[in-house]
């Protein structure tokens, strides 16, 4: 189911509010938690056993590692479990077909492809079940003996299909003890506002002149087309995300959750690091959290680097002990997006970014004037959306000649057709995803006569806003989530 | 603030987030009761996205007109704040006072073929002493009048398009009008003031005015003296706005409505309405049975401006009982001509009214009983589907053959442009006739070039199949044409047993 979609904002979401705040305390969870299920069975009926067997059997061995705690070896063979069940079905659901493909490509072996499809959200449900896990064998959190609460937290339906990762730690009190509030729940309001007019009214905008540009033929593209594109899709997966998250965030608050950010304004970076720090936050903390980290201090590491140390010195070993877990967290940020050879040409791409920032590179880049800071960063992510929407490397070839200028020519009658026909809504987009309106408000908020007139002015904004978002709701069709194929 | 107002203020916005989200839910309650009951609890598991898509699509019909007309000019106030022309799958042009509409210019035809077949046509028309018309209808708009983008003019194309149509057909010799040079004898309408305004605003469609322009000329061709029955005086003039279905989304504000009339006869009318390929047949009056195509919408934003003959029925012959001694005219058109045909049908005995997109069996009607065939087209925009006209195949079905449940149906392109699944070339099952809506399209990056073969896998296990029934393949092009070539496979199906499924 669509947040954006008449069936949710009309059926869905009445049914859950008056259900939740009609039934008492005790039976509250468990009502979220049949809805979240009725909410992922809408679209994906078959991948419910899937998810529940998926919280089952997690939900089990967190309850054997936590019993098990003082004997090492089946706590080791806990973890292994947990690893290969959740990565296995990650990997037979996720990335099977592909490797098969390439298997067959690449050893002309004739292996059957067989007819996978991709359960919706398997990457975000997977990673929530494994930080659970992961945080009960670290002793960060007591394990949940309530299981209807931990498929909760697995298959709460505002993160379930595309996020934000939440993770168990950060969650793990208000399953039980939350309050929901009034301002709270117009707090939820608010942001799920922002998020639905963020899908709705930019983002879907967006994706027309995206669509339109991503289908010229590459030896029709122009200068002003290619770069149109670009920025056209830069902005479409941006507001298609974080008006998810938005939303995401903005109903847990109504049913008294409080989701950590998944998104502050990551374009106005100026570096690679600073930009993963404010672009899609849950997946980075994540991967910090349980693959970076572990890497960092895990004995294979620590014996890896000595052998370096004793062969080429302590600065080298140092900078491969930085290098190796960075390269290996990149490569999996990049295949945990898709399977397709794209996403692991981004992997290495944002590796060698990293890395390069994290040996120095950061530095050099504090010292020139900001503005080209912003360049720098605008136009590698610019490249980086290229890499992933193009579907080819032939036509990602080509799509950059024409940003360079040896494409067909600067320009032509259907590139000043698309800039005069979006150019107002690009620069509602770029003015949008940097902080002008947060900065309007904290203005506005410092002086009392302004303060009293946003007091006044805020709901009739967002209700206006609400009222825009559902003209385009009820005139548009279908338009999923970019992030439901991640 | 003090903590007590701003707690009013959160409570008041609640309670309006509230009505908006639980009063949809109240108002589309019988919808999603209806559809959850009827196809949700019947549906097997593969079918909840349809049944998804399909609620969401009921649940957006189903709202109050008038909550959605004001919807649709919200969004169509922000279209016009922000100077966005383009909306979803349609595109739009605006260049301050009018509004176009262009789609997809597929075609899978091209014009050295619509000259063979309209060569074939002449020969045919010859042979039976049939006076042939071919008749260009109006532009949607044209250079030298309006003032039209760079890009929106060479997608379009129109013009050359025209010329190159006009030029073909005067090499064959025959006859042929450009409507769209006549213009400036729409008296009725200040054409020069307001390019636009024979056709919708907010509609590709000519208007009623046009229509009977087009009328006039025609009566007037055929020699037909009828003078009285020409002049408006002679029929109830009913005016409605109409927001026609290029601009319903975007609401009035952005392209404003339009006028919508319709004319009924104040003399005495008597109308036979047959359906080819159907022996029933219906009498009434010209209101009754000509203009009663859809039913209303109130007075107000009726959506439909085909409102006029049977939009979407393939192949209709009206049957004047008043004038047994008129002409006998095959009108073959698509909606362009709906209105100039309906109103034609006044003048004549009796009037065939086919449009080439939905049938692909019109070479099988009687010539030899027609006086005039007008063929009317609008060359710039639509496939050529004239070609319906004629026995020349896009496609041939060389065989079909039953694998274990399936079927396996082997279809060349014998037409010059290649197949695939962007342009909406399909297979499509029949049963007695009938387009079933069920289609099965080309695989993924598949090119299916002219000379070459394609297999379709069909499964038509759903259907329960039965001897006394017909069961046909034929190719189409979504939304554009059918091929002229169905083959039925009864004899496949019941081959051995009598229901191999």
């Amino acid at each position: 189911m669509v947040f954006s979609s008449t069936i949710f904002l009309w059926v869905f979401l009445p049914i859950c509010l008056i259900g939740y705040y009609l039934l008492d305390r005790k039976f509250k969870n468990t009502f979220l938690l049949i809805m979240s299920l009725v909410f992922y069975a809408w679209g994906e009926p078959r991948f419910v056993i899937l998810l529940m067997l998926s919280i089952i059997i997690n939900y089990l061995l967190a309850l054997f590692i936590d019993k098990k705690r003082d004997n090492k070896i089946c706590l080791r063979m806990s973890m292994i479990a947990m690893v290969v069940w959740n990565f296995g079905l990650f990997f037979i659901f996720k990335y099977l077909v592909f490797t098969m493909k390439n298997i067959n490509l690449l050893f002309r072996a004739d292996l059957s492809i067989p007819d996978i499809a991709l359960p919706i959200g398997i990457s975000f449900f997977t990673f929530q079940a494994v930080s659970y896990v992961m945080d009960v064998y670290r002793k960060k959190c007591e394990v949940q003996k309530n299981l209807f609460d931990l498929a909760l937290y697995i298959a709460f339906f505002p993160q379930l299909v595309a996020g934000p990762i939440v993770r168990y730690n950060s969650i793990v009190a208000q399953l039980k003890n939350r309050k929901e509030t009034l301002d709270l729940f117009y707090q939820g309001i608010k942001r799920f506002i922002v998020g639905f007019a963020k899908k709705l009214i930019l983002a879907n905008f967006f994706a027309i002149i995206t669509d339109r540009i991503f289908n010229v033929p590459g030896d029709e593209l122009t200068f002003a087309m290619a770069w149109l594109g670009g920025i056209g899709y830069s902005l479409q997966l941006y507001y298609d995300f974080s008006g998810y998250s938005d939303m995401a965030i903005g109903l847990g608050r109504m049913f008294g959750f409080e989701f950590e950010e998944n998104f502050d304004y990551p374009y106005i970076a100026r570096s690679i690091r600073e930009y993963w720090r404010r672009w899609h936050i849950s997946l980075g903390a994540w991967f910090r959290e349980y693959v970076f980290y572990p890497i960092t201090t895990s004995r294979w590491l620590a014996k890896f680097n000595k052998k370096i140390k004793n062969k080429f010195g302590f600065k080298v070993s140092r900078k491969v002990g930085v290098m190796l877990p960075l390269f290996i967290t990149w490569m999996a940020t990049g295949i945990w997006h898709g399977a397709t050879w794209n996403y692991v040409i981004w992997g290495f791409y944002f590796s060698f970014l990293i890395i390069m920032e994290n040996l120095g590179f950061d530095k050099k880049l504090e010292s020139i004037p900001k503005v080209f800071q912003h360049i720098y960063v605008t136009i590698i992510m610019l490249i980086a959306r290229i890499i992933v929407r193009t579907s080819s490397v032939s036509e990602f070839v080509q799509y950059m000649k024409a940003m360079l200028g040896f494409g067909n020519g600067f320009t032509d009658a259907h590139t000043n057709f698309l800039w005069s026909t979006y150019i107002v809504i690009i620069i509602i987009g770029i003015i949008f995803c940097i902080p002008v309106a947060k900065w309007l408000r904290e203005k506005m908020e410092s002086k009392k006569i302004t303060k009293n007139i946003l007091f006044v002015l805020e709901p009739i904004g967002y209700f206006g806003l609400f009222i825009l978002s559902l003209s385009f709701m009820v005139n548009s069709s279908y338009n999923p989530f970019i992030y439901f194929n991640f | 603030m003090s903590i007590k107002i701003e707690r009013i203020r959160n409570i008041i916005s609640t309670i309006i987030f509230l009505v908006i989200v639980i009063g949809g839910f109240i108002m589309h309650y019988d919808e999603f009761k209806l559809d959850f009951e009827e196809s949700y609890l019947d549906a097997s598991f593969g079918n909840i996205s349809e049944i998804n898509s399909s609620m969401d699509r009921k649940i957006k019909e189903s709202l109050q007109i008038e909550l959605k007309r004001e919807l649709s000019n919200i969004m169509g106030i922000f279209y016009k704040a922000t100077n966005v022309d383009v909306i979803g799958n349609f595109e739009y042009y605006t260049n301050g006072d009018y509004i176009l509409y262009f789609g997809k210019t597929l075609s899978t035809k091209t014009y050295p073929d619509v000259f063979r077949e309209l060569q074939e046509l002449k020969k045919i028309s010859e042979i039976y002493d049939i006076e042939l018309l071919y008749i260009q209808a109006p532009q949607t708009f044209y250079e030298h009048i309006h003032n039209v983008d760079p890009y929106v003019a060479s997608v379009l194309n129109i013009e050359p398009r025209a010329s190159e149509l006009a030029d073909g057909i005067e090499k064959i010799g025959i006859p042929y009008v450009d409507m769209g040079q006549n213009l400036d004898s729409i008296e009725e309408l200040n054409v020069t003031d307001t390019p636009y305004y024979y056709r919708y605003k907010t509609d590709g469609h000519p208007t009623t005015s046009t229509s009977w322009w087009a009328v006039k000329y025609l009566v007037e061709y055929m020699g037909i003296d009828a003078q009285e029955m020409l002049d408006w005086n002679s029929y109830e003039i009913v005016k409605n706005a109409f927001l026609g279905g290029n601009a319903r989304n975007v609401g009035e504000y952005f392209v404003e409505l339009d006028e919508f009339i319709r004319l009924y006869p104040k003399f005495d009318t008597a109308f036979t309405k047959t359906y080819y390929n159907s022996t029933n047949s219906y009498t009434g009056t010209f209101d009754e049975i000509v203009m009663s195509g859809y039913p209303k919408d109130g007075d107000c934003y009726n959506y439909f401006v085909t409102d006029y003959l049977h939009y979407g029925a393939d192949c209709v012959c009206y049957d004047n009982l008043l004038n047994e001694d008129g002409t006998n005219v095959l009108f073959i058109c698509d909606s362009f001509g709906f209105q100039t045909g309906a109103y034609l049908s006044l003048f004549v005995d009796k009037l065939t009214f086919v449009d080439p997109r939905f049938d692909g069996k019109i070479h099988n009607l009687p010539l030899s009983e027609y006086d005039y065939i007008f063929v009317m087209s609008r060359s710039g925009l639509y496939a050529d589907y004239v070609l319906g006209v004629c026995d020349k195949e896009g496609c041939e079905i060389t065989g079909v053959e039953k694998n274990e449940e399936l079927l396996e149906v082997y279809v060349k392109n014998t037409g010059e442009v290649v197949w695939n699944s962007e342009n909406l070339v399909r297979l499509c099952l029949y049963i007695d006739g009938a387009d079933t809506g069920c289609r099965w399209g080309i695989d993924g990056d598949i090119n299916v070039k002219p000379g070459e073969e394609y297999v379709f896998e069909v499964d038509i296990s759903e259907f329960e199949l039965s001897q006394e029934q017909s069961y046909s393949f034929g190719m189409l092009q979504e939304g554009w044409l059918y091929f002229d070539n169905i083959f039925e496979v009864n004899d496949i199906l019941f081959e051995e047993t009598e229901i191999i499924y």
